[in-house]
């Protein structure tokens, strides 16, 4: 398996996401449905649905193309995207979605991207990783 | 078995005749030897320490958990 190797980069990254979104997706519906917190579903749901499994699949090809170049690990590869891509796009997308967000949650923004990129880190260590191993491009 | 029987299994054989060549091409078993004798996951202490406190900031912190599940 020596072609495509974009194309399996992009599998890799993807794959990953794909599973965690129906957990994501689950426990949205049971605060949604289940404890009536009313989160406006379908404009909250754009961005995890629409956007972060590709954005995983794009990252995951980039870091194909950033090895060559110098050494990084892929767990610090994977936290960067939350300060550098999926927050300020996350974020942009609420505003655009209308979203409420209170102003506690602004107030909490570094702790939250300090959180994200930990989950990050982590996720694409030992996920992303042992897919690209699985593809044989790890 | 009856003529019938006989002659259904027949149909069926020339019907859907299987692969003809069923035999491996190659011996499996220094593989799963390769398998058994690969070392399981092993996780650094720091990664144990990193999911701790990833855990630790969303029990205090639990307002974070949709934002978290927002970027997944």
């Amino acid at each position: 398996m020596q072609n495509h190797i974009y194309l399996r980069a992009y599998m890799a990254g993807v794959t990953a996401p794909t599973v965690l979104v129906v957990f994501m997706l689950a426990c949205f519906a049971v605060l949604r449905f289940g404890y009536n917190v009313l989160i406006p579903m379908e404009r909250f749901l754009v961005f995890p649905l629409a956007i972060v499994p590709g954005l995983w699949g794009a990252w995951n090809m980039l870091y194909i193309v950033m090895r060559k170049h110098w050494h990084i690990p892929l767990g610090v590869h994977g936290a960067l995207v939350v300060p550098l891509v999926a927050g300020p796009l996350a974020l942009g997308n609420a505003f655009l979605a209308g979203l409420d967000t209170p102003r506690f949650a602004l107030a909490m923004l570094p702790a939250g991207i300090v959180v994200g990129m930990l989950a990050y880190y982590l996720a694409w260590k030992y996920l992303v990783g042992f897919f690209n191993r699985v593809l044989e491009i790890g | 078995m009856n003529d019938r029987d006989e002659a259904l299994r027949a149909l069926l054989q020339r019907a859907a005749p299987g692969p003809a060549d069923r035999e491996l091409k190659r011996d499996l078993w220094p593989e799963m030897r390769r398998q058994l004798k690969r070392p399981s996951v092993h996780i650094p202490w720091g990664d144990w320490a990193l999911a701790a406190t990833l855990l630790l900031c969303l029990f205090l912190f639990p307002t974070t958990i949709p934002a978290l599940l927002y970027l997944l």
